[in-house]
């Protein structure tokens, strides 16, 4: 007669030992899948902010915007361009 | 025994039912139910794939996308909806009756506005409005506002209200720009909040669209564009273009052309506007098509630049009709180089007449006349030439100098590079290089499209052409130092079947430095009322770029 208990014991405490595994890796299944969500909306932010920074950077460094600026702190287009060549030779010495 | 039959047949009708409606639901309308399924504990969301940037030869995106927000509303959970639509009108510029119309729809979700600024967005969320929300998505954005815009295109929806280019590069490259799009399945937790996201299936893992780099050459583009505008306005002309490629490769440097519009607002302009005249405007070229059918002489040893024109003394009778010279000042006996230097029509009639029209129409095929080129550019358009049964004798003769015969800006250009480029006639193209969303570059290799005439033949003409420029109506505004081969001209517009005594296209076509070219460019004004002639108009514009360009490749002057 013992041993049929101590079957049930050991079965009941395998089934008992299982739900709490279960219990376990769903509930860390389940925060891992919340700490996904926030790492992604933490890299959609960072991103969101990336491509705000790129949008400023691109429209402050426009030529129209460069040359508007230019303007405005007084530098003025050099009509003249000085071409700088070396003296001909007398003699090539051929 | 018969009871027994009864229940064997009332069991096997009942067991039937139960079996044809298990069938009903788990086949016939299993794929509404799983979607019913699904929608309980999360929702399938369409993802949008990111646009490919443009970018000019620098690296610079001259279209580039930016953050904007989707504004969007539950009516149903709204609380003050005088107050927001107040809030809202302010803030995003609107009609206030529009927005609370909107908001009190007996509907779970409305849109309110599109295109929102991360400021906007901010504003709006610090008044903390029950029952509204924001949907993050990507904008064109231009930091360079309308520069190339003819060419660049623009980028609006089609019927299903996705994202789609039209016109130009945007139009011409959208399949590879717009990548390809996805969906994922959105899990939620009992609380609705969401815990993961998966793909629904093998097709539906997307991609961002690819990027391109063109061959347009930012600052050259500045420049054209605005010596463009300023001698639009300089010449009271109703219009205007430049183009300017490197006629060894064909790469396309600067494509400018005016009216233009400003694709972050293209809604408010017109088709004629969007498109881009420099591929798509059909013209009369007049005299700068005159080294083409000299070219085609010489190649065919038919004349010399020192050949004589035994015609060039008065106007000339063909087919019925007078011909003259543009100021009606006549050289006689004078030689091929000098008609070109006068542009002188008279010896262009000489000369298509010498060449005959068989020759004449072999040379326009094998200049490209009639054809697209090619242009990787959306609205490229070129009517054929006449078949040889439709030429009337007076056709040859004016063909000779430009008119009576109608091409666009980059067929021209692309035939007259061929001089420059020892007779080799390149494809011209936009774009250089195409990179994936992974980062794998594919680069487009220059096309050579044919061999119109030979390198002998190039350099004789380009001699012409530098004598035309040093000696031509246009030597006032010559680059002193440097030797530029061009040709000025002043086409006729034809409406109904006359010309129109008042009004012309002024145009210059030339390139740089002539023994060694850097660039080849064509600069057209579209009636110019302040003067009406090439030399007064578009030749000043070309040489004012044409030194810019100098300075900018940095070569010295030769003399």
């Amino acid at each position: 007669m013992k041993k049929p208990i101590l079957v049930l014991v050991l079965l009941f405490l395998t089934i008992g030992t299982l739900i709490i595994v279960r219990s376990v890796v769903s509930s860390r299944i389940t925060t891992s899948g919340l700490e996904l969500s926030q790492v992604r909306e933490e890299a959609n932010v960072l991103r969101t902010q990336n491509a705000l920074l790129r949008e400023e950077i691109f429209s402050l460094s426009s030529l129209t915007q460069v040359s508007e600026r230019a303007e405005k702190v007084g530098f003025v287009e050099s009509k003249s361009v000085y071409a700088v060549s070396g003296a001909q030779p007398i003699a090539r010495g051929e | 025994m018969i009871r027994f039959r009864v229940v064997l047949i009332l069991f096997t009708i009942v067991f039937g039912i139960v079996v044809l409606r298990l069938f009903y639901w788990q086949i016939v309308r299993a794929d509404e139910l799983k979607e019913l399924g699904m929608s309980q504990y999360g929702k399938s969301i369409k993802i949008e794939p990111l646009r490919g940037e443009i970018k000019t030869s620098d690296g610079f995106p001259i279209v580039a996308n930016k953050v904007s927000y989707f504004l969007y509303a539950n009516p149903k959970e709204v609380e003050d909806v005088n107050a927001l639509s107040y809030f809202l009108s302010q803030e995003l510029e609107v009609d206030e009756a529009s927005i609370s119309a909107a908001l009190t729809k007996e509907l779970f979700w409305v849109p309110l506005g599109r295109g929102l600024k991360s400021e906007q967005k901010e504003a709006i969320e610090k008044m903390k409005f029950k029952g509204v929300g924001f949907e993050q998505e990507f904008q064109r954005y231009y930091p360079e506002a309308s520069m190339a815009a003819n060419l660049l295109g623009f980028v609006g929806r089609d019927e299903e209200g996705s994202t789609k280019g039209y016109f130009g590069v945007e139009g011409y490259y959208d399949r590879l720009l717009r990548g390809k799009g996805s969906s994922a399945l959105q899990i939620n937790d009992a609380l609705g909040r969401p815990i993961l996201a998966r793909a629904n299936s093998k097709e539906s893992f997307g991609a961002d669209g690819s990027s391109l780099v063109l061959n347009i050459d930012r600052s050259i583009q500045y420049i054209a564009e605005r010596e463009l505008k300023d001698g639009i306005e300089r010449y009271g002309a109703s219009g205007g273009m430049v183009g300017v490629l490197d006629p060894a490769s064909g790469k396309v440097l600067a494509m400018a052309s005016f009216p233009s519009f400003d694709p972050r607002e293209y809604q408010i302009y017109s088709d004629n506007e969007y498109k881009n005249g420099f591929i798509s405007n059909l013209y009369e070229p007049g005299s700068t098509f005159k080294p083409l059918v000299m070219s085609a002489a010489f190649n065919e040893n038919i004349l010399t630049p020192e050949s004589k024109c035994p015609i060039c003394s008065g106007s000339v009778s063909v087919g019925g009709y007078d011909l003259h010279t543009w100021n009606d000042e006549y050289f006689p006996n004078s030689t091929m180089l000098e008609v070109i230097q006068h542009s002188d029509n008279t010896g262009m009639v000489y000369t298509a007449q010498k060449l005959g029209l068989d020759r004449m129409i072999k040379y326009l095929e094998k200049f490209g006349i009639g054809e697209v080129t090619g242009i990787d550019l959306e609205g490229e358009t070129a009517p054929a030439i006449k078949p040889k049964n439709g030429w009337y004798e007076v056709d040859l003769a004016t063909t000779g100098f430009g008119q009576g015969i109608s091409i666009t800006p980059i067929e021209l250009l692309t035939a007259f590079s061929s001089i420059a480029n020892k007779g080799v006639m390149m494809q011209p193209q936009i774009v250089s290089r195409v990179i994936d969303s992974n980062g794998n570059e594919v680069d487009i290799k220059p096309k050579k499209l044919g061999y119109p005439i030979d390198s002998k033949t190039a350099k004789t003409m380009t001699d012409v052409l530098v004598n035309a420029v040093e000696k031509g109506e246009a030597k006032w505004v010559k680059i002193d130092g440097y030797k530029i081969a061009g040709k000025t001209g002043t086409a006729s517009i034809p409406i109904e079947g006359k010309y129109d005594p008042n009004k012309t296209i002024a145009s210059f076509i030339g390139f740089g430095p002539a023994e060694n070219p850097k660039f080849v460019m064509l600069v057209i004004l579209d009636r110019p009322t302040a003067r009406i002639y090439g030399a007064e108009t578009a030749a000043p514009i070309f040489f004012s770029i044409a030194q810019k360009l100098l300075n900018y490749f940095e070569i010295p002057p030769t003399n």
